[in-house]
């Protein structure tokens, strides 16, 4: 007998942003599946034509209100790029700790607060919050310090407003970074103690073959720079990204898909970071990460919540490594003169690479923009893990694979369009 | 009673979502703030007694209309997909609440937007909702 289903969910929990999906099943089989978002960066880029080189930066942090310091770096990094300046080393080690903050803020609040519900079976952090109330409490005091950490050296958690290119407006004294050293101890245990929370949830056998890109640095796990490097054969710089990806736009979504030339679907994010640098993280990491039952690389997308735990730990250790040997730079940035030219820059959102590209004419103002988000380039490995996931539980009842496939979306921490917050609305009062 | 504090949630980028940070801009003789990410309401109001909230809202309802919630009373309404954004105000009060981090008062000002395109100012009605939002919220204060 012939039969057919739909499933179509018009807004999806617990995604940052807006997303959707749509599924169709014909005996059996899947038929159609879209996976949609709603994608900010593509305005953007047009509203800065015209502007400063210097305005990149804080115009490109309004794009997320998760992950701010991500959109300043890569706009650093490109407009550095064009004017052929390298920013000194202490100034490198100020991002790397500012970044860091974001990566803690970031992970903290889709692990406690997004993913670990999926796995407890509970529908929202809320309902998790009452059974769980102490772990929510950590995971809350987690976020708090990566926002500290940021606020110390961005001077707003929310939108840093200290970083331009070239460096900082100021830069922190050594006493105001040793404020942070206790609550960063207190960090590391308590990711360590989330990773060994974390790897005890129960998780579906589903393993995938990605082919991870993630940047790679000779000297440390990659954060801030580096090459972009792949599992398969890439090996590039930044400003070598438009010989080997490209942007495809699909009707069913607004966002462009990135993938690789002539191959397609790619995967960038903690799994690939993890996968690609593993031998890179703090020896307590990969010691937590072992005893969690990682491999050196993970390729089941649901265990990517026990890599963002991993890094966790990684984080908050290269934090307070950064805080010991921090040594106040002479001067808070580097002069950066306009030219007309093309700058390329790339880093470690938490999400995954992000990518900026700049054309600026001889007086500095932008010609032309492009921004490559984590999110898009994670889209077809997004749709591929639905695909495949489905494909072996059609026989579940539509609540319960809708559920399921929410979870598979909810594992790349997608972050679709960040930078709204209002109420829906449907009761009135006055 | 600690002193109160007034908090402005949106991005000022995309239209009216910017009402928040708008109102804060304008009020005067208060201590305010500006959220963009709602789970950091709860640190931030975690030990205060006093706090008034402004974000938009979008009902169906005509644009400017001011709707007033006492976030204390009841949890503020949301519809089927509340959930849209990964944590909003209303997950926000929720998860204070369950942790009995609520503050003693906790008033919502939510304004009817017309739009939440990036990049457009702010429209007529909302502009009008903020003066009224604004003195409303200074008188209460003063």
């Amino acid at each position: 007998m012939h039969s057919e289903r739909e499933i179509d969910v018009p807004y999806l929990a617990r995604v940052e942003g807006e997303g959707a999906m749509y599924l169709r099943i014909e005996d059996n089989s899947i038929t159609d599946l879209r996976f949609k978002i709603f994608e900010p960066p593509r305005f953007f880029e047009a509203f800065l034509e015209g502007r400063a080189f210097s305005e990149a930066p804080d115009i490109t942090a309004r794009i997320c209100g998760i992950c701010p310091i991500a959109y300043q770096m890569s706009a650093c990094n490109a407009m550095e790029d064009a004017a052929g300046v390298t920013v000194p080393f202490g100034l490198q080690r100020l991002r790397r700790m500012i970044y860091c903050g974001e990566w803690i803020e970031s992970h903290a609040l889709h692990i406690y607060f997004l993913h670990a519900p999926d796995f407890l079976g509970y529908e929202s952090g809320i309902a998790m919050a009452s059974e769980f109330p102490d772990r929510v409490e950590a995971g809350l005091k987690l976020k708090k310090i990566g926002n500290k950490l940021m606020t110390v050296l961005g001077g707003r958690e929310i939108h840093p407003i200290n970083v331009r290119v070239g460096g900082f407006y100021r830069v922190p004294t050594k006493g105001e970074l040793d404020s942070l050293k206790e609550d960063l101890e207190w960090g590391v245990e308590a990711a360590i103690d989330t990773v060994r929370w974390v790897s005890g949830f129960p998780f579906p056998e589903f393993v995938q073959s990605y082919e991870f890109v993630a940047l790679h640095h000779p000297d440390e796990y990659a954060i801030h720079q580096g090459r972009i490097v792949s599992n398969r054969d890439i090996d590039i710089t930044p400003d070598e990204w438009q010989q080997v990806f490209e942007e495809e736009h699909v009707e069913w979504s607004n966002a462009l898909h990135s993938r690789v030339k002539s191959r397609g679907s790619y995967h960038v994010g903690p799994m690939a970071r993890y996968s690609l640098n593993h031998d890179q993280l703090t020896p307590r990491a990969r010691h937590e990460a072992e005893r969690a039952g990682l491999g050196r690389t993970c390729r089941n997308p649901f265990k990517s919540i026990v890599v963002r735990a991993v890094e966790l730990v990684f984080a908050f250790e290269e934090a307070l490594r950064l805080l010991e040997a921090y040594e106040r730079p002479d001067q808070p940035w580097v002069t950066v003169d306009p030219s007309s030219s093309t700058g390329h820059g790339v880093s470690e959102a938490p999400r995954g690479i992000l990518y900026h590209r700049y054309s600026m004419d001889a007086q500095g103002l932008i010609t032309s923009a492009q921004i490559v988000p984590p999110t898009s380039q994670n889209q077809l490995s997004i749709e591929d893990d639905l695909r495949t996931y489905a494909e072996g539980r059609t026989h579940l009842a539509d609540e319960e694979l809708q559920w399921q496939l929410e979870q598979a979306i909810r594992n790349y921490d997608p972050c679709i369009s960040c930078a709204t917050h209002f109420l829906d609305l449907t009761v009135e009062r006055g | 009673m600690s002193e109160r504090l007034v908090i402005g949630i949106g991005n000022p980028v995309r239209g009216d979502d910017g009402v928040g940070p708008a109102v804060i801009h304008r009020i005067r003789g208060v201590k305010t703030s500006t959220v963009s990410d709602c789970s950091d309401l709860i640190e931030l109001w975690r030990d205060l007694d006093d706090v008034v909230v402004v974000d938009a809202v979008a009902s169906g309802a005509r644009a400017g209309t001011i709707h007033v919630f006492d976030a204390v009373d009841a949890p503020l309404p949301t519809p089927t997909f509340t959930s849209t954004h990964a944590f909003g105000l209303p997950a926000a009060v929720e998860l204070s609440r369950v942790l009995g981090r609520l503050p003693r008062s906790l008033v919502v000002y939510g304004i009817e937007a017309a739009g939440f395109e990036n990049g457009c100012e702010l429209t007529e009605p909302v502009r009008t909702a903020i003066e009224a939002v604004v003195g409303l919220i200074e008188s209460e204060t003063g």
